[in-house]
C-alpha cells in the first residue's frame, strides 16, 4: 500500500519525460518524422519537385514508388508515404532539378535523413560536364530571366557561383535502377528562387 | 497506546527515507535522461566559414596626367578554403582615369567581361589549372592587374562594389557547396596631379565630414550605436573590430591625413564587423571614421574620428601579447586574432604560436600569419550552447587565456521600433518553460504524496 504513491509518482515522471522529450525535440521531431532534408545547398536554391524511385535492398524497383514528389519549403521531402511503414531497408534514388541523381539508404520511415545534392546539371542530362559549363559561361553576367536553368543557385543572376558549381561538382549522377532515363530537359518550373533571401 | 503510537511513528520513519531517496533518484535520473536525449537529438556538425578581404595593393595612388600605372587586385584568406573563381565589379571616375586593360595574374584567366556603364566594369575570372579550382590558396592571392591611364588632374577613387564582388569558394568540409566568401572590400584613392609623384597629401578637411564630427556622433538612426571599436594595427595593414547595437552595413573612411580619402566596406550586414585596412605604411599615424548604414543606407551613424599608429616589424623578444576573439559570442563560428609585441610595442612576426581549447567539440583551423597578424577560425561542432576556454601558447608554454561563448540560439539585436512589444520566445525557450512547469508539477505532486504517506 505504501508503494502506491511511489508507483503513481513514477508513472507521472515517465509521462512528463515523454511529454518533455516530444516538446524539446519538436523542431527536430518535425525533421525526424519520416522526412528527407536537402542540405548543403545555396540559400536561394529552391527545387519544387523531385523525381524519386524507391527500390528494395535487393535493388528491385517498387513500381508504385516511381514518381515525382513535391519538395516542401524548398528543403524537405516526405518519405513516409514513399516507403511505407515497414522498417526494412529501402534505397531512395533521387533526382533534384539542376543536380545529379544520387541514392540514399533509408532504414526507417520515421527517422530523419539528409541529402546533399551535387548541383550544376544545367541541361538535366544527369551529367555535369563541359556542356553545362558552357551553358553557364555563355550567359554569365546576365539576369536569370529566360535562362533560369543556368541560375543554379537561384539568386536571379548568372554569376561565378553558378559557374563554380559546374566546375567542382563535375561528374556523372547515378543511373536509374531500372535503366530508364531520368528524363532530360527538366522543366524550368521544377525550380524557382527561394523567397526571403534578398 | 502511547508506546503503540511511538512504534507506529518509528515504522513510518523507517520507511520514509527510502521513499524520499527513491523519489530523488528517480527525479535526478529523469532529468539526466531528459537533458541527455535533448542534447543528442540536437547534435549537428557545422563547417567553418571561410572569409576573405579584397583590396588594391596601393591604397593611395599618385600619378601625373598622361601617365600609366598598374594596380593589383588582391585578397587575403584567413582560413583554409577551395577557391573556385572571382567576379569583380570595378568603378572609377572615367573623366579622370581610363582603364586601359585588365591583365590576368598568373594562374588566372578572364572568361567574361562586361562594361555596365562608362565607369563600371565587371568581369569573371577562373583559375587556369586543370582542376578549375585552387585548393587552400596562399594567404594573399593576386587576381589581376589594372592598367590605368590618367586623363585629367583631380582626385577620385577606385572602388570594388561590395555587393557585386564575389569570391567563390567552398570549404573543405562542405566540398559540394559554393559560397561568396567576401567579408569586406577596400577602395584605393587616386590623385592625378602634375606634381606627382612627390606629393604630400594634406588636403583640407572635408567640410561635410567636419559637420558630421561636430554634430552629436553615434546618434543618428533609431537607437543604433557603435558599441566599441578595437584596432589591431600591423606594419602594413590594420584590422578594425566593430561592435554595433544592431546589424548594419559598415564602412570605414581612413587615411594618413584627416581628410581620410580611402574607404573600406563590409560586404554583409552584421552586428559585428571585421574590416581590414590595407596598403598602410609602417610607423605612420592613420585616421579613421566608422560609418554604420541601415540596410537601405538611408540612415547612417558616424563615429568620432579616431586614429592609430602602425608599428614596425621587430626581431626583439616578445614582451606583450594581444589576443582577441571576435565576435566573443557567436552562433557557430568566430575568429581568434593574436598580435605579438616587443617592449617598444613593435610587431614580432617570428613567433610560432599554437591555439588550443578545453573541448574537442570545437574545431580550430591552424594559426596563419598575414602581415604579423595571426588568426584562426573556430567552429562549434555541435548545436549546443557552450563556453570555450582558449589558450594561446608560445614554444609549448601557456602564454595567454581567454574565453568565448558559442550559442546556436544567439540572435542579433533588432531595433526596438521593429520588434513586437510582447515577449518573443523561440521554440527552445517555450520547450524549456513547459518542461520546467512539468517538472515543478511532478515534484510538487511527489512531495504532496510523501506528506500524505507520512
Amino acid at each position: 500500500m505504501r508503494q502506491k504513491p511511489l508507483i503513481i509518482l513514477g508513472l507521472i515522471v515517465i509521462v512528463a519525460s515523454a511529454a518533455y522529450y516530444r516538446l524539446a525535440t519538436r523542431a527536430t521531431t518535425a525533421k525526424a518524422s519520416g522526412r528527407l532534408e536537402i542540405v548543403n545547398t545555396p540559400e536561394r536554391y529552391c527545387p519544387t519537385q523531385a523525381q524519386i524511385v524507391v527500390t528494395s535492398s535487393i535493388n528491385q524497383v517498387l513500381p508504385e514508388h516511381d514518381q515525382t514528389v513535391a519538395v516542401i519549403n524548398c528543403r524537405t521531402i516526405e518519405i513516409k508515404s514513399l516507403i511505407g511503414t515497414t522498417a526494412d531497408t529501402k534505397i531512395i534514388w533521387l533526382k533534384l532539378p539542376g543536380a545529379l541523381a544520387d541514392k540514399t539508404s533509408i532504414d526507417s520511415p520515421t527517422d530523419y535523413f539528409q541529402f546533399s545534392p551535387r548541383l550544376g546539371d544545367v541541361n538535366g542530362d544527369n551529367v555535369i560536364d563541359e556542356i553545362d559549363r558552357r551553358l553557364v559561361e555563355n550567359t554569365l553576367l546576365s539576369d536569370a530571366a529566360g535562362v533560369i536553368k543556368a541560375d543554379i543557385d537561384g539568386d536571379q543572376k548568372i554569376s561565378i557561383i553558378d559557374l563554380s558549381l559546374t566546375r567542382i561538382n563535375a561528374g556523372v549522377g547515378s543511373e536509374r535502377p531500372d535503366g530508364k532515363n531520368w528524363g532530360a530537359n527538366e522543366s524550368n518550373t521544377l525550380r524557382t528562387s527561394r523567397p526571403g533571401y534578398d | 497506546m502511547a508506546s503503540q503510537r511511538g512504534i507506529h511513528k518509528k515504522m513510518n520513519n523507517s520507511q520514509t527515507p527510502p521513499t524520499r531517496t527513491m523519489f530523488i533518484i528517480v527525479s535526478i535520473l529523469t532529468t539526466i535522461l531528459l537533458v541527455g536525449s535533448a542534447i543528442l537529438q540536437r547534435i549537428v556538425f557545422k563547417a567553418a566559414e571561410p572569409t576573405a578581404n579584397i583590396y588594391f595593393n596601393q591604397s593611395l595612388i599618385t600619378i601625373r596626367p598622361g601617365q600609366d600605372i598598374d594596380v593589383d587586385i588582391q585578397a587575403d584568406f584567413g582560413t583554409k578554403t577551395v577557391l573556385t573563381g572571382a567576379q569583380l565589379t570595378l568603378s572609377y571616375d572615367n573623366q579622370q582615369l581610363e582603364l586601359v586593360k585588365i591583365i590576368d595574374a598568373p594562374g588566372w584567366q578572364t572568361i567574361a567581361s562586361q562594361s555596365k556603364t562608362d565607369y563600371q566594369r565587371v568581369w569573371v575570372m577562373t583559375p587556369t589549372n586543370q582542376a578549375g579550382f585552387i585548393d587552400n590558396p596562399a594567404a594573399k592571392v593576386t587576381f589581376a592587374t589594372l592598367r590605368l591611364h590618367a586623363l585629367a588632374e583631380g582626385s577620385s577613387s577606385l572602388n570594388l562594389d561590395p555587393l557585386a564582388t564575389i569570391l567563390a569558394a567552398s570549404s573543405p568540409s562542405s566540398p559540394k557547396s559554393v559560397d561568396n566568401v567576401v567579408a569586406s572590400v577596400q577602395d584605393s584613392r587616386v590623385i592625378v596631379t602634375a606634381s606627382a609623384p612627390a606629393i604630400k597629401i594634406d588636403e583640407p578637411v572635408d567640410q561635410a565630414r567636419i559637420k558630421i564630427e561636430q554634430s552629436s556622433p553615434e546618434a543618428s538612426f533609431g537607437s543604433q550605436r557603435i558599441i566599441n571599436i578595437d584596432t589591431l594595427p600591423t606594419p602594413n595593414s590594420a584590422l578594425l573590430l566593430i561592435n554595433l547595437q544592431y546589424p548594419a552595413r559598415v564602412s570605414v573612411h581612413f587615411g594618413s591625413t584627416r581628410s581620410m580619402d580611402n574607404t573600406a566596406r563590409s560586404a554583409t550586414t552584421s552586428q559585428s564587423s571585421a574590416i581590414k585596412l590595407t596598403g598602410l605604411a609602417p610607423n605612420q599615424r592613420y585616421y579613421f571614421q566608422v560609418v554604420a548604414s541601415s540596410i537601405d543606407t538611408a540612415d547612417q551613424i558616424v563615429s568620432q574620428t579616431k586614429s592609430f599608429q602602425t608599428p614596425q616589424f621587430s626581431v626583439l623578444p616578445i614582451d606583450r601579447i594581444k589576443f582577441v576573439i571576435f565576435p566573443p559570442k557567436a552562433t557557430n563560428s568566430t575568429v581568434a586574432y593574436a598580435l605579438f609585441y616587443d617592449r617598444d610595442d613593435q610587431i614580432v612576426e617570428l613567433a610560432t604560436p599554437t591555439l588550443a581549447t578545453d573541448t574537442d567539440r570545437v574545431s580550430i583551423s591552424p594559426l596563419t600569419a598575414i602581415d604579423g597578424l595571426y588568426q584562426a577560425s573556430l567552429s562549434n561542432l555541435t548545436s549546443t550552447k557552450r563556453m570555450v576556454d582558449l589558450t594561446l601558447s608560445l614554444d609549448s608554454k601557456e602564454a595567454v587565456n581567454t574565453s568565448m561563448i558559442f550559442d546556436p540560439n544567439f540572435l542579433p539585436n533588432r531595433p526596438k521600433s521593429l520588434s513586437f512589444p510582447l515577449l518573443v520566445a523561440d521554440q527552445t525557450a517555450v520547450n524549456t518553460i513547459l518542461a520546467l512547469i512539468g517538472l515543478l508539477f511532478v515534484t510538487g505532486l511527489g512531495f504532496y504524496k510523501l506528506t500524505r504517506a507520512k
